[in-house]
């Protein structure tokens, strides 16, 4: 056996079985060769023959005498003819036919007649063809089977025979008609219409020559010795040195203890009814749907029925014990429905095998094979082997989540310190730009980043879960000593920035008491100034009214003193306002600034959303497999495999996952 | 046979002096009319003195004269027919004079009759001038008004001398019609008026009441001398079967040829008065065959629409059928029961018909004749029973000969009878009385009957039961709906014990009819069908539930 390849799909396997030993316990064989000819000599006529004709004839000599003419299902020609030709010489004709009778093709030639006096009813019981001369009541019967076609001879009856036949056509006919017409010269065909209301009832014979029975009724009593035309009733042949038995599959297991017996047993005669003759007497049966017709024969009837059937040989025997091998033809076994023919070599489906594990299918068969035909000489058995399936209701297994988690967590602590190395790259060139004389580490903190980032690029290359779970863990303890650093590596920026800005704060602060120590020398100038004038206007009132002055005069140069002591002192009042903010300012000692604090709304945001740097990264105990996907339903594992080349490194990667091999579903 | 002569009557109306006596309610007449009726129909001074109890003999006479004068009593004082009706309905008359409006008729049979009287006015200021009267009324006579039944006598036409004078209308548009009514089987004859009166065109129209009077006459001798006359193509009329004689035809009326009736036209008749009435007809005249071909052939018309029904119909049915269509008819006595194939040769134009006829008669069993032999039997023959029990139309059996026959000296236990008609009056008592004869034969006979349910009698259930004591079984539910599987004929089961017997029959036992005085007892002749009866053995009963109708009475 070759190894496969390829995906793994189920496989069709086969196996042969030689059945020609076989045995056979009872069967009928058909083999196909021509039954010969059925020869019944006199008082049997065969039915197209001329003398059958001038018999019939001879039935009709009387012609005042109505006729009755039962055609049965099958109308021998002759019978159809002589309904014509009697419906010519304008005698009473009866007709007793089956349905469709006298409509279409199924008119003999009535639609032509209708000045006769024919009158047709049609019954759907199975009837015998028969003619009666309603006078006299004697009557010729066609013999034949009532299911196969038109019988085939003819025999007149005799007395006690025709009595009876014709009171059991008058049974039919007045009993059993379901439709009626006649012939009648004011219209253009027969036409049907209901059967009327019998005018009596004729009670059909039940002893006598010929007996119309209800069934179910006992079987016909046969003699031993006797020949017998069985048709469907096999028993009949008990005891029989001669049967005629219609094939089939009932009884098989009888006639075979008949024919132990000594009884030759043939298949069916289809042109004849189930009877039993021997040399002297015989009876014949007909089945007219809930009743059976029986007819004695007479001793000369019996004796060429009985010399006729003795030379008979039909193309179906029956078989007992027979190997398959030696059998030909048609076979009927015991319990079937129809009869076979043999066959060379069968062909039998044996179903689909489910395998349990994936190397089954290579070799599994099925725990039954079906029965092989019992006519077939070769079997060769067909069977599919169906790998092990995902179940439907599988799902995925949650380890692709948790290292899909880990591996999103890994990648997000990569980009958020990827975004912190950006934020300090910035805070540099910011701090570089506007701090340059008092940002004295600038190019150290170049180097320290271009290290740090050529380790997050490291990291970046790895991919979580296509690793071992040690190398992962590996792999998160390396991210998390690059955060520390990172972090270090911020911290020391920031410092930098706030010293070197608290510098520049101080030199402005500086500049300023500078200027606002200026400006209060000033301010304290021009009081002094300012309380001098003040002084001498004060001095100038206080010595009043010089000499010589007038009055007026020192009023007026009074007034004007007033104003300017006023001025003076308003000046000084306003000079000693703007000194105070000079004066704080100078004497309030330097302190720096620091920068505002983050928004408090951003601060408490913040606090509620825990960073990535602060999750943590959970690497799963196991590592997926290399080999096909796993999955799970309930508590088991699956690990699908695609191909048979992937079969050896899967059972491994089942074996750690602890998983079942199975075949994807297709 | 009855009819109707009807002759127009001129009415005259006129305007005349006249005395009347109106008969009105006058109960002191009444009462002394009722008194002389007790007293022995003569009005006498004791007779008056009860009613006047001061009435002196001159009073007493007066008043003796004076009922005499309006036609109560003679002048002995005793009652008239007139004084015996005032004593019953309290009418006498009251003498008036006046003029009055007179309607008037001249007939044969109503003499010169005043139909209708009216009080009139006439004015003076008016030109009179009196002429004699159109007609001159009968006086004295006793007549009712034709509008309002008054009775009234005309006494006197006191004007003129000796021909009566008065004032003649000539418009007043009165009509007036006399009917005489004869029926010739019924013995009555008796006449009335119809129309209306009129006063002239303003005045209302008086309907004429249409009570009828009788009037006797010969009326055996005016059908002679009316039919004896009748033209040769209608028929011959024979005196002593009192029927006219007609020859058969097809084309003839199809009533007469059913019914035996017709009606005879005649031009002109002279009536009972002489009077001579145009465009009378006879109604009703009983027909017959004129001679026993005609009988034939009206016997075979009668058949051949019996025939037309759907059905075949065996010989036996076809001679009951026979004895329908000719008994109380009369071709019962001119005809003989056809055989089947005159009856198909009859029928060859109509080939439904004569299959109907051919095909029962060509396609049959023969009976056998009726002749000593053994009796159907399953446990036991009996030597003396017929092998057919048969009863022709003619029989005049008794219904306990009938049923001895069939029993064959078997003592019934339980009978059956299977009958599809078990229905109508007669058929039941018919079922009533071969029950009582069987149970005559043995008292603890018990009689079953099955039979086919009659969609239109919803009581024939309630009826058997009456009839039997026991609800009959239904062809239905016994046989099933299926026509193959119900009997036609009639049989008869007799489950006797040790012997049973079972009676294939063509007609019904319950069509037997008592054939003379109508008594339905056990020991009157009856009157048969066509009956066959054929011995079937029990176990060869053609439908089942009838061989196991003798089982089932084992069981139980």
């Amino acid at each position: 056996m070759s190894t496969p390849t390829g995906p793994i799909v189920a496989r069709e396997r086969t196996k042969l079985e030689d059945r020609n030993s076989t045995i056979i316990p009872v069967a009928w064989e058909r083999s196909g060769s021509a039954s010969g000819p059925i020869v019944i000599g006199p008082p049997f006529t065969p039915a197209g023959d001329s003398a059958a004709v001038d018999m019939a004839r001879r039935m009709l000599a009387d012609r005042g005498a109505p006729v009755l003419c039962v055609l049965g299902s099958f109308p021998p020609d002759t019978l159809s003819r002589l309904v014509l030709e009697s419906s010519d010489i304008e005698r009473r004709v009866y007709v007793l036919a089956a349905p469709g009778f006298g409509e279409g093709q199924r008119d003999p030639g009535l639609r032509d007649r209708l000045k006769a006096q024919v009158l047709v009813r049609r019954t759907a019981v199975p009837t015998i063809p028969a003619l009666l001369d309603c006078k006299r009541q004697r009557a010729v019967i066609w013999l034949g089977s009532l299911k196969h076609g038109a019988p085939r001879w003819v025999v007149e009856l005799d007395e006690e025979q025709s009595r009876g036949v014709f009171r059991v056509a008058l049974h039919w006919f007045w009993h059993h008609a379901s439709d009626e017409a006649w012939t009648d010269p004011s219209a253009s065909g027969l036409r049907f219409q209901s059967a009327q209301e019998r005018p009596f009832d004729v009670p059909p014979p039940r002893d006598g020559a010929m007996q119309l029975l209800r069934r179910p009724q006992n079987a016909m009593s046969v003699p031993a010795g006797a020949i017998c035309v069985c048709g469907n009733d096999a028993t009949m042949a008990k005891g029989t040195s001669r049967a005629f038995v219609r094939p089939s599959g009932q009884g098989l297991d009888e006639l075979a203890g008949i024919s132990a017996a000594g009884c030759q047993v043939f298949g069916a005669i289809d042109e004849l009814p189930s009877l039993w003759v021997t040399g002297t007497s015989g009876m014949v049966e007909w089945t007219c749907g809930d009743h059976l017709l029986r007819l004695r024969l007479t001793a000369s009837q019996a004796k060429a029925l009985h010399d006729g059937l003795s030379r008979v040989q039909t193309d179906a025997r029956l078989r007992c014990n027979a190997a398959l091998g030696s059998m030909n033809g048609k076979i009927w076994l015991a319990g079937t429905q129809a009869e076979q023919a043999l066959q060379d070599r069968a062909v039998l489906e044996a179903g689909q095998v489910s395998c349990q594990a994936i190397e089954d299918v290579l070799t599994a068969e099925p725990a039954d094979f079906p029965l092989a035909p019992p006519l077939a000489r070769m079997v060769e058995y067909r069977w599919i082997c169906q790998p092990p399936m995902l179940p439907p209701k599988a799902s995925k297994s949650s380890l692709y989540r948790q290292w899909d988690e880990a591996s999103q967590l890994f990648e997000s602590r990569l980009q958020q310190i990827g975004r912190q190395l950006e934020e300090a790259k910035s805070g540099v060139d910011q701090a570089r730009s506007g701090l340059a004389k008092f940002f004295a580490g600038a190019l150290g903190f170049d180097r320290a980043r271009d290290t740090l980032m050529a380790e997050h690029r490291a990291l970046a290359q790895i991919k979580l879960s296509s690793i071992s779970t040690d190398s992962a863990i590996k792999a998160v303890d390396r991210i998390g000593e690059l955060q520390q650093r990172v972090s270090e590596h911020l911290q020391g920026i920031e410092r930098d920035i706030t010293h070197a800005d608290a510098e520049r704060q101080r030199e402005e602060w500086q500049r300023q008491r500078d200027e606002h120590a200026s400006e209060l020398r000033s301010i304290d100038a021009q009081i002094g100034s300012a309380r001098d004038e003040l002084g001498q206007h004060e001095a100038a009132l206080k010595q009043g009214k010089r000499d010589g002055e007038s009055d007026a005069d020192w009023s007026a140069r009074k007034r004007k003193l007033d104003d300017d002591v006023k001025a003076s002192r308003a000046t000084i009042g306003k000079l000693n306002g703007s000194r105070s903010s000079h004066a704080q300012f100078v004497e309030k000692p330097f302190e720096p600034k620091s920068k505002p604090s983050p928004d408090p709304k951003e601060k408490s945001r913040k606090g509620f959303v825990p960073g990535p740097s602060l999750a943590r990264i959970q690497i799963p105990v196991e590592s997926l497999p290399t080999v096909g996907e796993l999955y799970e339903a309930a508590s088991e594992r699956f690990l699908v495999v695609e191909s048979w080349e992937q079969l050896p490194a899967a059972r491994q990667e089942a074996a750690r996952l602890k998983g079942k091999m199975v075949a994807p579903r297709r | 046979m009855k009819c109707e002569l009807v002759q127009p009557l001129v009415v005259h109306r006129f305007a005349a002096f006249a005395e009347l006596a109106v008969y009105v309610r006058r109960p002191e007449l009444e009462a002394m009319c009722k008194a002389a009726v007790e007293a022995g129909g003569t009005v006498t001074a004791e007779v008056i003195r009860k009613i006047l109890p001061n009435a002196t003999e001159a009073a007493a006479r007066n008043i003796v004269d004076w009922c005499c004068e309006i036609g109560l009593c003679d002048r002995n004082g005793r009652l008239n027919e007139h004084g015996v009706q005032a004593a019953q309905s309290g009418e006498a008359p009251l003498i008036e004079q006046g003029v009055y409006a007179l309607w008037g008729a001249e007939h044969p049979v109503l003499g010169n009759r005043v139909l209708h009287w009216d009080r009139v006015r006439i004015d003076r200021d008016e030109d009179a001038n009196p002429q004699p009267l159109p007609m001159v009324p009968a006086r004295g006579q006793h007549w009712r008004s034709v509008v309002s039944a008054q009775a009234f006598v005309l006494r006197d036409l006191p004007a003129g001398n000796a021909e009566p004078l008065g004032l003649e209308d000539r418009a007043h548009g009165s009509e007036c019609m006399f009917h005489w009514t004869i029926d010739f089987n019924a013995g009555v004859s008796r006449w009335h008026l119809s129309g209306h009166l009129r006063g002239g065109s303003r005045d209302p129209q008086l309907s004429i009441r249409p009570d009828a009077i009788d009037l006797a006459c010969d009326l055996r001798a005016l059908a002679d001398r009316w039919l004896s006359g009748v033209e040769g193509t209608l028929g011959r009329w024979n005196c002593q079967e009192r029927r006219l004689d007609v020859g058969f035809t097809e084309k003839a009326d199809e009533r007469m040829l059913s019914e035996f009736r017709t009606s005879v036209p005649l031009d002109e008749a002279e009536g009972p008065d002489g009077d001579v009435y145009s465009d009378v007809r006879i109604q009703d005249v009983p027909v017959g065959p004129a001679s026993a071909a005609d009988a034939r052939r009206w016997m075979l018309w009668r058949l051949r629409r019996k025939l037309a029904s759907p059905g075949y119909w065996s010989a036996e049915n076809i001679t009951a059928e026979y004895v329908a269509a000719v008994e109380n008819t009369p071709l019962q006595v001119m005809t003989t029961s056809p055989q089947a194939s005159e009856l198909a040769a009859e029928c060859q134009r109509d080939r439904a018909m004569f299959w109907r006829v051919a095909a029962p008669m060509d396609l049959c069993i023969p009976s056998p004749e009726v002749k000593a032999g053994s009796a159907p039997n399953a446990t036991r023959a009996s030597e003396q029973s017929p092998v057919v029990v048969r009863v022709g139309p003619g029989s005049t059996i008794t219904m306990k000969q009938f049923v001895v026959q069939l029993l064959g000296g078997a003592t019934p236990k339980r009978v059956l009878l299977c009958d599809k008609y078990v229905r109508g009056e007669y058929n039941l008592k018919a079922l009533a009385l071969l029950h009582k004869t069987l149970q005559s034969a043995s008292p603890a006979a018990v009689l079953e009957v099955l039979t086919d349910r009659d969609p239109d009698d919803t009581r024939q259930e309630a009826t058997v039961r009456t009839v039997l004591g026991r609800a009959p079984q239904w062809y239905s539910d016994v046989f099933g709906r299926s026509t193959a599987d119900r009997p036609h004929d009639r049989y008869l089961l007799i489950d006797g014990g040790a012997t049973r017997l079972a009676w294939q029959m063509s007609n019904s036992p319950l069509d037997a009819r008592p054939s003379a005085n109508g008594t339905w007892t056990i020991d009157s002749p009856m009157r048969w069908r066509d009956l066959a009866c054929s011995p079937v053995s029990p176990h060869e009963l053609h439908f089942p539930a009838m061989s196991a109708w003798f089982t089932q009475g084992r069981q139980s």
